[in-house]
């Protein structure tokens, strides 16, 4: 019968046991819920490198770049680009033809908002600012499911208020969700509905 | 494999209990987070 030398056994059977539940219940929840799922394992990883959260108003480059390179690794060498395509100004106009001429992809970095201010044909995009309404933004931290670099992408994209969230139909939604990559985060979470109930209690 | 059989038959609720207990965790790891 059994007896002392199978602990170990024992335990290696456990921890598969848990391992396996481990992976049950995480694909379960992806395929039972997936509207409750999306970016976490990206958004966890981002966590540990997350700036303060006390920064409401964006001193506009470094946090808009800093976290569109957290956020989606691809936005991170526009700004670079930039800055190479200006430094090297003085040398032939041949020898990076490719940065120069380089578009910005998103509305993360402050010339793509400023392209998007100056009405780059969107559809469905919602009204944004350039700045919050006498340089006080809301908390939009208040919003279920905005954290701290949620709400600085939502500030470098031109949105401060809860009324301009409030605002959003479909279209709108689903511009902001596709320019941020949220995969209908925002609907899920109801962030229009949260932002109606803080626009009309006030706060 | 006469040894798996017979831990798994004397100790069939540990193992289970593990299962679940690693399913919640890996239910609750996927949830969605704010950032």
């Amino acid at each position: 019968m059994l007896s002392q030398p199978y602990v170990v056994e024992m335990a290696v059977l456990l921890l598969f046991a848990f391992v396996l539940g481990g992976l049950v219940g995480f694909w379960a929840r992806r395929w039972f819920m997936p509207s409750r799922v999306s970016e976490a394992s990206e958004t966890t990883a981002d966590q540990a490198n997350a700036p303060p959260p006390d920064q409401h108003v964006l001193p506009a480059e470094e946090s808009a770049s800093g976290i569109a390179a957290q956020m989606h690794e691809s936005p991170a060498a526009e700004p670079d680009a930039v800055a190479i395509a200006d430094a090297s100004a003085a040398k032939p106009a041949a020898a990076k033809p490719a940065k120069t001429t380089r578009k910005p992809k998103r509305a993360l970095a402050p010339e793509g908002q400023a392209s998007d201010a100056s009405g780059e044909a969107g559809e469905g995009k919602p009204a944004l600012l350039a700045a919050a309404r006498d340089g006080a933004p809301d908390d939009l931290k208040k919003i279920k499911g905005i954290g701290p670099k949620i709400e600085k992408l939502l500030n470098g994209l031109g949105i401060y208020h809860y009324d301009q969230i409030a605002a959003w139909g479909a279209t709108e939604t689903a511009w902001v969700d596709d320019k941020l990559s949220f995969r209908g985060r925002i609907d899920r979470e109801g962030w229009v509905s949260q932002a109606k109930a803080l626009v009309q209690s006030g706060s | 494999m006469d040894l798996l059989v017979e831990l798994l038959t004397r100790y069939w609720f540990f193992l289970v209990l593990a299962l679940a207990i690693g399913a919640v965790a890996g239910w609750f790891a996927a949830a969605e987070k704010p950032v």
